[in-house]
């Protein structure tokens, strides 16, 4: 057991610590100064401080994954970690202690936690970067980047967390970020209505997380990974038996708390809604970073879970699911944005059923792989939407290629690597969740794998009918195009004039919007595009190739975190516990990679054929399966369920207990109120205002008041 | 043994009372307020008569004390009386009080 806590030196430990603690700090530093400096100082130049608080942010995180990977520290040489080190933990300061209970502020550095912060941050960076131009001219521009950089600064807390407080600090704060950003442009009533029920659908969710909290905090007396995790608890028989109930709450209460982060199945309503705020924000939040802390969570919990296969396997099931319906809601949108937000969902069920067979490292490699090309699909979609003006129907755009060669390129990249094209980064590790299902000890495996495989064929297709519609064909555009997207703010008279003074200099198109002749926007916007086209491309590379056993570089990275890929040989089986068997090949890999590759191209040449060669044919086999379109356009009627069944009926009970409250409790009130009332009323004739029948009133009070006091003290008769 | 024969002690509380009395009626006869606050003034010296009285009967100083007390706390309210009285003149150019009398406590 001892062996897995391999201590640091003590002189190395300080800057791995102080490295790791400054990077929530840039960020949260850049916020407060931007929230405060922005509307009367930086204005404009807000993205400036952002983006240096985050690429620092980002250096370090690099330098850590780096640390991890050789086992050294840049800039500090010398040999600190060797290659079986697990983790690094280490206390920042001390946040409470009450009572028994303390909490601290501390670090959690592991090769998952490593990798998540290289990702967050490096996406992070590129959007920023992104936003920059995309959000040019905006009446809020420092809000936006006050509250990104906030977001950043929540989600690197909570990977870092060492505790499960902590991480719910973390998480509550990516919440609140995603609920700021979401309502970015609160003017809107629909912007609002999205931002509340993202709140609202994360909140069932967060109640989840912090009863699950409090179960592991009276099961384990402690909230550090490292004592729960690598602790006598879990590895001991006698625990186990102790504590059955506990131990299964435990995961099931995680498990819905990463549902509704990570919009799965019954919780997942709020993603696609939340597209109303701005584009780099669906990138950020709903597509790279946020939404994968739920992913986060499991793969953290993981040695929670391994124990408790049905939970995993439940964990599995919706992921699949979510997959499946996700991808087929996908299938039968007209808005861009929406259309990526379901591949969202639908993505990050593939990430769950990877969770749910015990292939955490393949679910942790597709969350790495989906934050490039996903965040890659929406600044796209960002850059289509900059140019045509805020309109984002896929039935009013077409053969955009001619206009946007650059974002062309790049969304053919991002849309290649989302259906799982040969070579692509999405291939690799969607093929490796797929195999990693049809290969594992569970007998519903192979099953998931199948329905896997049959939403690999919906996604390549819908990716593509998106591509074919939006950028091959005859070119067509929307009245709307080359304007920019109306801002749903009414700007000041003064900064208006300014925000368009910025605007002639920056854009070359925005001065003869009649005759738009390239779209692709600024610098700012394309370039962050090219490096995650790269990314999409060859990322899936690290996951092949390069690591020890035949393994991935990744895999063999991440083989160090605890149960990540199915039981630890020292947690294995206590007695009578059903524990997973260890994974058997029935189908092999490179064949369910062939298959793979063959669902992915299929899906591609039917979307060319129905959307990009005959149009027409789509729409004649459309008007033929009508019935299941008009369900799937109305997302399986998922929001008008929840309306009938949970909005009306609560509405209607506040109704009643409206009622009841004017009839019951306002009566009661009006009761109690009445006789102080009808006491001053007979009361009021003595107040005449006459000064000297006050003062007769006052003495003969006196009076009274004495002859009282002698009769009491002296009885009746008076000694003479 | 006693520093005054009874009778004395009576005189004072006589004195007393009759000031009490005194400024009691004055208060609730005259309608001028300056006249009025006077008379609670002269009601004022009547207790601090008795109290004094009492503390030399007894030779008890807490009396005497209490009584200097309450002669700074008449000066601050008469102070701040006479400048109510002020205002409330420069706002119905009278002094009679009942023509306060719509203010109906």
């Amino acid at each position: 057991m001892l062996a897995y806590l391999t201590n640091l030196s003590s002189n190395q430990g300080p800057s791995i610590l102080l490295m790791a603690a400054l990077i929530p700090i840039f960020p949260l530093a850049a916020a407060a100064i931007i929230g405060l400096l922005g509307a009367r100082v930086l204005k404009n130049s807000s993205h400036v401080l952002a983006i240096a608080g985050i690429g620092a942010s980002f250096i370090l995180a690099l330098s850590l994954a780096w640390m991890f990977y050789t086992g050294e520290l840049p800039f500090h040489p010398g040999v600190i970690l060797d290659k079986n080190t697990n983790f690094f933990e280490g206390t920042i300061y001390h946040w409470m202690s009450i009572g028994t209970f303390t909490a601290d502020y501390g670090v959690y550095l592991d090769p998952l936690s490593s990798l998540f912060l290289l990702f967050v941050t490096g996406i992070s960076l590129l959007i920023f970067i992104y936003s920059s131009g995309y959000m040019k001219g905006d009446y809020g521009y420092f809000r936006f980047f006050a509250y990104m950089s906030f977001f950043v600064f929540s989600m690197t807390t909570l990977v870092l967390a060492n505790n499960f407080l902590l991480l719910y600090l973390g998480w509550e704060g990516v919440g609140l970020a995603s609920y700021l950003l979401v309502g970015y442009y609160y003017p809107k009533p629909s912007a609002r209505d999205a931002a509340t029920k993202a709140f609202m659908v994360n909140r069932i969710g967060d109640t989840c997380f912090i009863i699950a909290i409090f179960i592991i905090y009276i099961t384990f007396h402690t909230m550090r990974f490292s004592e729960i995790f690598y602790g006598n608890f879990l590895a001991s028989n006698h625990f186990h038996t102790e504590h059955p109930t506990a131990l299964m709450w435990i995961p099931l209460l995680l498990m819905f708390g990463a549902f509704a982060k990570s919009a799965q199945f019954p919780l997942h309503v709020w993603l696609p809604d939340a597209m109303e705020g701005p584009t780099p924000v669906s990138a950020l939040i709903h597509a790279a970073t946020m939404v994968t802390a739920g992913v986060y969570l499991i793969a953290r919990c993981m040695p929670l879970f391994i124990n408790e296969p049905a939970v995993l396997h439940l964990v599995g099931i919706i992921g699949c699911f979510t997959a499946f319906m996700a991808a087929t809601i996908g299938m039968c949108q007209y808005d861009l944005k929406r259309i990526f937000a379901y591949s969202t969902v639908s993505q990050l069920g593939y990430m769950f059923m990877g969770l749910g067979v015990a292939a955490g490292s393949a679910a942790v490699f597709h969350v790495f792989t989906h934050a490039f090309f996903k965040a890659l699909l929406f600044l796209s979609a960002g850059s289509v939407m900059h140019a045509m003006g805020g309109e984002l129907d896929i039935r009013k755009m077409s053969g955009l290629r001619k206009k946007m060669p650059i974002t062309t390129v790049c969304i053919l990249t991002g849309c290649l690597a989302l259906a799982g094209f040969p070579g692509f980064s999405g291939f690799f590790s969607k093929d490796e969740i797929i195999s990693a299902a049809m290969n594992s000890s569970w007998s519903w495996g192979p099953l998931l794998s199948v329905i896997g495989i049959i939403t690999a064929l919906i996604t390549a297709y819908y990716t593509f009918r998106v591509f074919f519609r939006v950028f091959m064909g005859d070119l067509a555009l929307p009245p709307t195009a080359g304007q920019h997207e109306p801002s749903a703010f009414t700007l000041p008279e003064e900064s208006h004039g300014e925000a368009h003074a910025e605007d002639h200099a920056g854009d070359k198109y925005s001065s003869h919007a009649d005759e738009p002749d390239q779209l692709d926007g600024e610098p700012a916007m394309w370039v962050p595009l090219i490096l995650l086209a790269i990314g999409a491309t060859f990322v899936g590379y690290v996951g092949v190739f390069g690591g020890t056993d035949n393994e991935g570089l990744l895999q063999s990275f991440l083989s160090r975190v605890l149960s990540l890929n199915g039981p630890q040989p020292y947690l294995l089986s206590p007695a009578g516990l059903p524990m997973p068997a260890a994974p058997h090949e029935l189908v092999s890999p490179a064949l369910m990679m062939s298959l793979g590759a063959l669902v992915s191209i299929a899906g591609i040449l039917v979307a060319a054929y129905f959307h990009w060669i005959n149009r027409h044919a789509a729409t004649i086999v459309g008007a033929s399966l009508r019935p299941i379109a008009t369900f799937l356009e109305n997302k399986w009627y998922f929001d008008e369920l929840y309306d009938y069944t949970l909005v009306r009926p609560l509405r209607m009970l506040g109704h009643i207990l409206s009622i009841m409250d004017r009839l019951v409790v306002d009566f009661l009130v009006f009761v109690i109120a009445f006789f102080p009332q009808f006491i001053g009323h007979s009361l009021k004739p003595t107040e005449s205002g006459r000064l000297r029948y006050y003062g007769i009133g006052m003495i003969a009070g006196v009076v009274i008041i004495v002859i009282g006091v002698i009769y009491l003290l002296h009885g009746p008769t008076p000694t003479p | 043994m006693q520093p005054f024969d009874s009778p004395v002690l009576y005189n004072y509380l006589a004195l007393g009372a009759a000031l009490f009395a005194i400024g009691l009626v004055g208060f609730l006869a005259r309608r001028n307020m300056i006249i009025m606050f006077l008379s609670t003034e002269v009601m004022f010296q009547g207790i601090a008569i008795n109290l004094i009285a009492f503390s030399r009967y007894h030779l008890n100083a807490d009396g005497q004390s209490f009584v200097i007390f309450l002669l700074t706390i008449a000066a601050a309210e008469a102070s701040l009386a006479l400048g109510l009285v002020v205002m409330l003149f420069r706002r119905r150019q009278t002094l009679n009080v009942d023509a306060w009398s719509d203010m109906q406590g």
